[in-house]
């Protein structure tokens, strides 16, 4: 036995091989080799660390749980384990019963060549912490939008617009429970708390056959399980905000926990200047959120964790002179229990129930009049997926997942004096939604490998439910009604995934991907903003499916000795289905009505160019990203049918992130993004109204106006105190080295260094005196952020 | 539920301390459009205003003014088997004695004097409810048309004044509505002080010279159909009004010791379309959290509105 550990090792971490073990196939002289590979110093199961057979080239990826499996005809082989992540920590591997392997631990990541996966990225939590956070928050969804193909979208907004996508085509599951509402705060933070989170996958291109959903792309967020070695706190006091996580081990490397909240205070510190007797006083705003999970490993073959999260935001608005009152709170809850279970070597199962609710509420009171208005969607959700690897060829999956929806799309419950309302209230939808598929990965010569899959969906509305049939001119024309489970309406289709690598050298290849999506359920939204008034709906019998088609092809390559990740990559892509509200449309539009009557279906392309250059490794690392597109949509009843851009379509999007850690104590982030401007519709003309004795606005082609380019630099500095410290030793009187208990970091970040007034939304503003018959309009251009600089101080224990 | 944007603004202006500041943007060249506000009440004429649309950023001065006003319209009304043509009255033709009332009445700034409008005393184009008018416009060369209906007006129940904030001396109206069982019922609103002030600069005029639509005047009974239900409204203000009550705190209140006339007015789904899309459009013009929209019409060929009104008037003392 003879390990051939890379000259970087040092002292802290170190990952190990756990259960690795060898299982004989008699008759075919084949041998298995499976396992999962940890994080030896908290327990964490790793990600995305390749498996290769060096003699072959071939090889296996640990999937979400870490698990990897090879099966291998009789002979000696050498065995590589890669790791897409920095390793300046030392390694060390303990195992047993490996004497047919020869283990090398690389760093060297050439995953991204080897494998199938196309337009897909990773990041690890590490590399986004290390980037600077805005008001000190890091920010996972805000790091995502400074990859290729996601569109930064700027300030106040937290949605992901992926290669011309809107923000409702992307899937993003916590630990296989689906998030609906991303954002906290009207989008200015996500609501991921970076301390509970371990790694972050972006697919944004050849999504493979077990997700499904979304047109757009998949972001799947797996949270920590917990150290199972040791008790650790982490926490960061910040300026807006404060964090706490705890984990640690309920039995020692069997069961562990995490919990982590997080609460903003803005509401408290702004409380002191708000005088008691002010028209605002009450008026607030903050939000919270909490992570928790249980991680049990019950035997070498069966693990099981419970996952939950919970958050909300609530702001209340008082307004003493006109006596009108609002609470506004809205939120997300999930939670997911899984179960993975080793059948075999070379069958893995994971097994998982999920639950996720999303609601708003707006509480208003004026006078006798009060309303509550309420919107938001609920699912049950189960899902099984198998993991084969019946040889070192190939790899396959196969699974089946069913979700009940339960749709609010907007509930109001208003009262005038004693007199209650009726505005639609059991309004409620309820969907089935469920898929069963299959891939397999698989190599077909030495250089070709090719992902093949094909998922079969199916969307069925059921009651109850009441359908309001409209004339052709929008006028009530009747009432449908469906009991309770009753068949409404149905909606299947095939997706086929297909994605090949094609190795054209050791650090070059070719990847190609061409994918069919369908989307049974979507947002709408009313505002040009992206704010949480916006409603989720499922398709219906006005509705189709939105359906997607994307091809991509890109060329990767690897350079001096894998230090470089580079890549080219176009896409095409048509969107069919696609919804928006009709013109004028209004909120409470939907009250007493089905929401699907106030909305025009329409269509969509996009193509772009993606260009991108990743270092990983050493002092210096980051990445430049760079986005040529194109997004338009075609809708007949909007903007007279006339092709229109994307509110998010961006010809240029670059982004450049870079960390430089330039000693143990001292290390330095920056990042640069450029965008072209957001899209909005400006009036081009406007009359005067004799009944409003003022101008009436009439409006030019939607989107036909580009505000000014986005673009801002941001830096950090991080100082972490020293790990140790000098003592005097009792017994011999020397100054001996010892472990600090507490360990901390200050970061210091500013946001938007050179003070850029990026457009957040433009206003005419009316100046004069039109009774004197003078005035006249000006545009104004309203930015959120000027320069900010923030300081947080992390610990750790 | 309307509300919801005013929050959502309120909250936004409440957290971040936003910085503006003035840009330019070329907005690409288009046609003017030719706009219609004509109005045929039951028991009354028909009056019609053509206006043009002028490019956004265009300066407001008399002379711009001036070229907004459409005073060669050819216009009729056709009712039945009628058409009547419509008379041009403009502003320049009228006695200097009463031009200051009239332009009070249409809420002119000055330099108002090349402006028009079209009426006829036609016996014929006296508005009744059940019948349907349609109003033929050639302006320029542009041929307008637009139907309207002047509906069953529904009489109010009873009219009530509550004052606001625990006090009584000022507060607003309200009244009980009975609506028919049939759905599709739309409204309007409008009052009118007759009283006089007793003191302060206005002393001695009536409080208002015409009836008052308050803002999102115009609903329908989408909510509460056959329901018998109060509603309520604020005290509407001319716009552009200086007067102390329409600047001060009493803004939007009606008064003790007023004596007020609502005229409660039926309005078929076109013209409520248009003053709701009309309403939201003047409430949220700049405003980056609507989706902008322009203002329905029931106009073909043009913009604007034709509307028929039913009428039913109350008068409530409020003692």
């Amino acid at each position: 036995m003879k390990y051939r550990l890379p000259s970087f090792a040092f002292l802290f971490a170190s990952f190990v091989f756990n259960f690795l073990t060898l299982n004989c196939l008699a008759q075919e002289k084949k041998y298995t080799i499976s396992g999962v590979i940890t994080d030896a110093k908290n327990g964490e199961t790793l990600i995305g660390a390749s498996v290769q057979v060096i003699e072959s080239g071939r090889g296996s990826v640990t999937n979400t749980y870490g698990f990897y499996s090879l099966t291998l005809p009789e002979g000696k082989y050498s065995l590589k384990v890669e790791l897409n992540r920095d390793l300046r920590k030392s390694l060390a591997l303990s195992s047993r019963s490996v004497d047919v392997a020869e283990v090398v631990i690389s760093a060297e990541a050439t995953k991204n060549i080897e494998s199938t996966e196309v337009s897909n990225i990773s990041l690890s939590m590490e590399k986004i912490k290390a980037l600077p956070a805005f008001m000190g928050e890091v920010d996972l969804i805000k790091t995502i939008q400074l990859l290729p193909g996601v569109m930064s979208a700027g300030e106040g907004n937290s949605g992901l617009y992926v290669r011309g996508g809107g923000p409702d085509q992307n899937l993003i599951l916590v630990d296989d429970a689906t998030v609906y509402n991303a954002a906290h705060l009207f989008g200015f933070f996500s609501i991921f708390n970076a301390d509970a989170v371990k790694n972050v996958e972006l697919i944004k291109g050849g999504m493979p056959a077990q997700y499904g959903g979304r047109l757009a792309s998949v972001l799947d967020i797996s949270l920590k399980e917990g150290n199972s070695k040791e008790l650790q706190v982490d926490g960061g006091i910040g300026l807006i905000a404060s964090r706490l996580t705890i984990q640690g081990p309920i039995k020692k490397d069997k069961i562990s926990f995490i919990v982590s909240a997080r609460r903003t205070y803005i509401d408290v510190l702004a409380k002191p200047f708000i005088p008691k007797t002010s028209n605002a006083a009450g008026s607030g705003y903050y939000f919270y959120d909490m992570n928790g999970k249980i991680n049990w490993r019950i035997s070498e073959k069966d693990q099981v964790y419970l996952s939950g999260y919970y958050g909300k935001d609530i702001f209340t608005f008082i307004d003493k002179d006109s006596f009108i009152n609002f609470k506004v709170p809205w939120g997300n809850g999930t939670a997911s229990a899984r179960w993975n279970h080793l059948f075999s070597e070379k069958l893995f199962a994971s097994t998982s129930l999920s639950f996720s609710d999303y609601n708003f509420q707006f509480q208003s009171q004026f006078d006798e009049f009060s309303a509550t208005f309420y919107s938001g969607v609920r699912d049950y959700a189960a899902k099984v997926t198998f993991s084969y690897f019946p040889s070192v060829l190939h790899s396959i999956k196969f699974g089946a997942n069913f979700t009940r929806h339960r749709f609010t799309p907007n509930i109001a419950n208003a009262q005038a004096g004693a007199t209650e309302f009726s505005i639609g209230a059991d309004d409620r939808i309820f969907g089935n939604e469920s898929g069963i598929f299959i891939s397999d990965d698989f190599d077909v010569t030495d250089n070709l490998r090719i992902n093949a899959g094909l998922r079969l969906s199916n969307y069925s509305q059921v009651g109850p439910f009441t359908r309001y049939d409209k004339d052709e001119f929008g006028k009530a024309a009747g009432e449908r009604k469906y009991g309770k489970n009753e068949h409404v309406i149905t909606y299947n289709g095939l997706e086929p995934r297909f994605s090949f690598r094609y190795k054209t050298g050791v650090t070059h290849a070719i990847k190609g991907a061409y994918t069919r999506n369908l989307q049974y359920i979507q947002l709408a939204s009313i505002s040009p903003l992206s704010l949480p008034t916006d409603i989720w709906i499922p398709s219906s019998q006005l509705l189709k499916p939105q359906l997607g088609n994307q091809f991509n092809i890109g060329y990767f390559r690897n350079l001096a000795s894998n230090k470089y990740e580079t890549s080219v990559e176009v896409y095409y892509k048509t969107m069919g289905n696609l919804i928006e509200y009709v013109e004028g449309a209004q909120p409470d539009d939907n009250l007493g009505d089905n929401v699907d009557n106030n909305i025009t279906t329409g269509k969509g392309n996009s193509y772009g160019l993606e260009l991108f250059v990743k270092k990983m490794t050493g002092k210096f690392n980051g990445w430049i990203g760079y986005t040529l597109s194109k997004t338009t949509r075609t809708f007949p009843a909007i903007n007279g049918g006339e092709p229109f851009a994307a509110k998010y379509d961006r010809r240029h999007d670059l982004s450049i992130a870079l960390t430089y850690d330039k000693s143990p104590t001292w290390s330095f982030g920056a990042v640069f993004v450029y965008a072209t401007g957001s899209r909005i519709t400006l009036p081009v003309q406007r009359y005067y109204s004799f009944e409003a004795a003022n101008f009436v606005d009439i409006y030019g082609p939607r989107n036909s106006f580009k505000m000014a380019p986005y673009h801002r630099i941001d830096v950090s500095a991080t100082l972490r105190r020293p790990t140790v410290k000098m003592v005097k030793d009792p017994v011999t009187g020397e100054m001996v080295e010892r472990k600090k208990k507490v360990t901390s970091s200050w970061n210091f970040s500013i946001y938007n260094l050179y003070n850029r007034k990026n457009p957040y939304f433009l206003y005419n503003d009316l100046t004069g005196d039109l009774s004197k018959g003078d005035s006249k309009v000006v545009l104004k251009q309203v930015s959120l952020f000027p320069i900010l600089p923030s300081v947080t101080w992390n610990f750790s224990f | 539920m309307m509300h919801t944007k005013l929050a959502l603004i309120a909250g936004m202006a409440f957290l971040f301390s936003s910085c503006e500041k003035e840009i330019e943007v070329e907005l690409p060249y288009a046609e003017p459009q030719i706009v219609v506000e004509g109005k045929l009440e039951e028991g009354d004429f028909p009056q019609v205003i053509f206006t043009r649309s002028i490019a956004y950023y265009t300066n407001i001065n008399e002379e711009t003014l001036a070229s907004m006003f459409v005073n060669n319209a050819s216009a009729s009304i056709r009712v039945g088997n009628d058409t009547i043509p419509l008379l041009k009255i403009c502003l320049a033709d009228i006695p200097d004695s009463l031009l200051d009332e009239v332009s009070q009445q249409l809420n002119l700034p000055p330099g108002f004097d090349k402006f028009c409008i079209y009426t006829s005393l036609d016996s014929r184009l006296k508005g009744i409810s059940g019948k349907s008018y349609e109003l033929i416009a050639d302006v320029e060369g542009k041929k307008l048309t637009s139907l309207t209906t002047i509906p069953q007006a529904v009489p109010l129940d009873s009219l009530w004044f509550k004052g606001d904030n625990g006090g009584d001396t000022l507060g607003y109206i309200y009244a009980q509505l009975s609506d028919p069982a049939a759905p599709g019922n739309a409204y309007r609103w409008f009052a009118q002080r007759i009283n006089r002030y007793l003191s302060g600069e206005n002393a001695g005029e009536e409080k208002d010279l015409d009836f008052i639509a308050p803002f999102n005047s115009a609903f329908n009974d989408e909510f509460f159909n056959g329901k018998t239900f109060p509603i309520s409204y604020n005290r509407g203000s001319r716009p552009g009004s200086e007067k102390r009550d329409d600047t001060d705190f009493e803004r939007g209140y009606f008064r003790k010791g007023d004596t007020v006339v609502v005229k409660f007015t039926a309005i078929d789904d076109a013209v409520y379309q248009y003053y709701r899309s009309f309403y939201n459009s003047i409430g949220s013009s700049g405003s980056p959290f609507s989706t902008p929209a322009n203002v329905k019409t029931n106009v073909k060929g043009g913009l604007g509105i034709w509307a028929g009104y039913g009428v039913s008037l109350d008068t409530l003392i409020i003692r």
